[in-house]
């Protein structure tokens, strides 16, 4: 009887244990989904800032190039954000991605430079040029979301 | 009694291959009857039909090949389609098409030799188009570098992989009727029409269609994931995911791919911008939205 009594007593620590682990686990997928998304909100700020000076002609067209570089700047977190696989959940990283982390991360880096050489083309001051290599930095960024989002229609975000 | 059922079998194989052998063929093969002896081709404005047209983001394959030789695979429900060559080689591409020829695979989806076309070629669009634009778009054709790229014909499955069908497909989804203006519109209104449900086909994706493959009279009102679309949100009408944007957020946009949130789709759409309406002038993608934003 004692002999079951402590048995059971084991399993149920076990049990806990093995909650508290998964538990904690859970949380610190949450914590890691929602650092990347945070990143990517960073990056998507600051292109919609861009969008928003040339579209509205906004007297801050010297701002374009500190938003352009910031968006770099933010493209050097990528990598580590991504390191954990997390594909479940409330998240819209397709398990693909570390299936190809090298070429993941050649497109972040792709993106990466078309920030900077969109920052240099803002400084030139010409509108035009400005507009196109603004172009140019969405499609890397749409390069990536087409091979490694999900779409929006499987969305997290879409209620089903 | 046995009589009765043998006639009532027999009827049921031999009245469809009748329908099958007599009635199909004539079918879906309306045409517009147009004095093309009458128009002059310009090269230079073909080239922007082509763009309006999206005709780039399917006849070519980004990865590696010429230029309108011949795009990648379209995975369908169907089977995988491939967009053919047309570049001007008269072996492997459509040189040998007359301009007659031409107008009739845009206008009513036959090719020269009487076949129906696929819809997979968005000819229930391209049948809107102005005859200029088509003829336009045929000099310029003319002069682009011939590839002698084979195209692949298509792998689809029985029996939607017979042509024939089309035809009766195309009784109740295809006029060759071109578009008219809308009188108590403007002139912006009217081209943007023009662009959205023309050339541009926008309604291909964000129409949904019916279970025949029909598209319903929601225009660009959003299409679910279907057999025949991969799916694509609604532009117009009650649900459009576009109803708060203004027109110069439409316009920036379709030129350069970033939401007004600063967010950049990955869906078809990406190929779309790339490849259509980036190369597009600013009062064209203006009167497209202005159209968008009030289709009624």
């Amino acid at each position: 009887m004692r002999a079951l009594k402590k048995n059971m007593i084991v399993a149920a620590a076990a049990f806990s244990l093995a909650l508290s682990a998964t538990v904690g686990t859970a949380l610190a997928n949450g914590a890691h989904v929602k650092y990347r998304q945070q990143v990517m909100t960073a990056i998507g700020g600051h292109a919609g800032a861009i969008g928003t000076i040339i579209k509205s002609k906004l007297p801050m067209a010297d701002a374009i190039a500190i938003h352009a570089d910031a968006v770099a700047a933010a493209a050097a977190a990528v990598p580590a954000s991504f390191e954990e696989k997390i594909a479940e959940g409330p998240t819209d990283a397709k398990a693909d991605i570390w299936g190809n982390m090298e070429d993941f991360l050649a497109l972040n880096d792709k993106m990466r430079e078309a920030s900077l050489q969109l920052a240099e083309v803002a400084k030139g001051g010409d509108v035009k040029a400005t507009r196109q290599a603004l172009g140019a930095f969405s499609k890397s960024c749409g390069a990536c979301h087409k091979a490694y989002r999900k779409p929006k229609e499987e969305s997290y975000k879409e209620r089903r | 009694m046995r009589k009765i059922a043998i006639i009532f079998v027999l009827a049921l194989i031999i009245l469809p291959l009748i329908g099958y052998i007599l009635i199909l063929p004539s079918l879906g093969r309306d045409t517009r009857d147009t004095d093309l002896d009458a128009f002059t081709g310009d090269a230079e404005r073909g080239a922007y039909v082509l763009r309006m047209g999206g005709c780039v983001a399917c006849h070519t394959d980004s990865e590696g090949g010429m230029f309108l030789a011949g795009g990648p695979k379209i995975e369908t429900a169907f089977g995988a389609f491939y967009s053919p060559n047309i570049t001007p080689d008269p072996e492997f591409g459509i040189g040998d098409m007359s301009l007659a020829d031409f107008y009739k695979a845009m206008t009513s989806g036959l090719s020269p030799e009487g076949d129906h076309y696929f819809p997979a070629f968005p000819y229930t669009s391209y049948a809107k188009l102005d005859t200029q634009d088509i003829v336009d778009l045929k000099a310029y054709l003319d002069t682009v570098e011939p590839a002698e790229t084979p195209s692949r014909p298509h792998d689809l499955f029985w029996p939607l992989s017979d042509r024939r069908l089309i035809g009766g497909w195309k009784m109740m989804a295809h006029s060759p009727v071109p578009f008219e203006d809308v009188g108590e519109k403007g002139a912006d209104w009217n081209r943007g029409a023009y662009l959205v449900m023309g050339p541009g086909h926008c309604s291909e994706c964000h129409t949904a269609r019916s279970l025949l493959g029909v598209k319903t009279d929601a225009p660009l009102e959003g299409a679910p994931k279907s057999l025949f679309s991969p799916g694509a949100p609604a532009i117009a009408g009650p649900s459009s995911t576009i109803a708060e944007w203004t027109t110069e957020d439409i316009t920036f946009y379709l030129s350069t791919g970033l939401k007004p949130d600063g967010d950049v789709s990955g869906g078809k759409m990406t190929d779309v911008i790339d490849h259509t309406t980036s190369h597009l002038t600013d009062d064209d993608l203006n009167a497209m939205a202005t159209f968008l934003l009030d289709p009624g």
